[in-house]
């Protein structure tokens, strides 16, 4: 029959799709988190309160290493 | 015969350290309580030798503090010191922190419910993980961004001035600034449960002509922190009263 060998290409399987959205949210969440991060730099210029602040710009660079840690993972295993 | 050269000097009496006195048994003892309090040397937290400053060391979650110690801002002066440090109560934290909570544990209901579903919902494994790990993050996000909104979020008063610091939803901050001999009115509001049972409230600012009023919202103490920015206003440094 006319349709018996027809497959759907690679880039319209759902779980392609699927995996293209998720590499995109965590992209945007790199972005987000490296504002974030650059964000905590200045409010420190703006108040610094010794130890916590040193702490919070620490969390914030952890939080862009995580971020792109979980994309590289994302990239290898999905 | 009068003689300008052996003519005594006239009296002056040496400063005497109200603390060291004899009679303020009292005051000596608070100030060596503090100090073994707080682990740090008082000579190295008063660097001007103000007998009456017990300054107090910032913590993580500190919303008040009365001449604080290791705190400074970006546009403070060498010789401007903060007498008063406020942010929003403790308490307002509360609401983000149980949200947080429940978002925490809401992928294991939400996996004990898809388990015990009678229609079968299959993801491969590796989606799974990178999704849930991607989840947590976004979680843990959500958490150090309400803190940092809380902790960002300051209003100082200095000898000089009055500062508020505001920042929300990670892409807005400004810094509003006006001189204490600017201010015109000081009043603050404490209404609700709430805010009777954990002492905080509004602290409202009125400078003058049409310059910026300045809101201190939720903060603990209204009344004293008032009183204090009174004190101030009037050139009355001593806020320990």
């Amino acid at each position: 029959m006319f349709g018996a060998n027809l497959t759907i290409p690679e880039f319209l399987q759902p779980l392609f799709i699927l995996k293209i959205g998720l590499l995109a949210l965590i992209a945007i969440f790199i972005i987000f988190s490296i504002i974030a991060s650059n964000q905590v730099a200045t409010m420190n210029k703006s108040l610094n309160q010794k130890q916590t602040s040193l702490l919070l710009h620490i969390f914030s660079i952890l939080l862009v290493l995580l971020a792109i840690s979980l994309f590289l993972t994302a990239l290898v295993i999905l | 015969m009068w003689n300008r050269g052996s003519m005594t000097d006239i009296f002056v009496a040496p400063k005497k350290d109200p603390i060291a006195a004899p009679e303020n048994k009292i005051l000596r003892n608070k100030k060596i309580l503090v100090e073994e309090k707080r682990g740090t040397p008082l000579a190295e937290q008063n660097k001007n030798n103000e007998p009456y400053s017990f300054k107090k060391r910032m913590g993580f979650l500190t919303s008040f503090g009365v001449r604080p110690y290791g705190v400074s801002f970006g546009e403070q002066a060498e010789d401007e010191e903060i007498f008063l440090f406020l942010r929003r109560h403790v308490v307002t934290n509360v609401p983000w922190i149980i949200a947080g909570f429940f978002l925490l544990i809401l992928p294991i209901f939400l996996f004990l419910i898809f388990d015990s579903s009678p229609f079968p919902f299959t993801v491969p494994i590796n989606f799974l993980i990178v999704f849930l790990l991607f989840y947590y993050l976004i979680v843990i996000t959500f958490l150090f961004i309400s803190y940092i909104t809380w902790f960002f979020n300051i209003s100082l008063v200095t000898d000089k001035r009055v500062v508020d610091l505001n920042y929300s939803d990670v892409i807005y901050h400004n810094m509003a600034v006006t001189k204490l001999n600017l201010i015109e009115d000081i009043n603050y509001v404490q209404a609700g449960f709430m805010r009777s049972f954990f002492d905080y409230g509004d602290v409202f600012i009125q400078t003058a002509g049409e310059k910026l009023n300045f809101h201190f919202l939720a903060v603990p103490k209204p009344a004293r922190a008032t009183e204090i920015i009174q004190n101030l206003m009037g050139g009355d440094k001593d806020v320990w009263g």
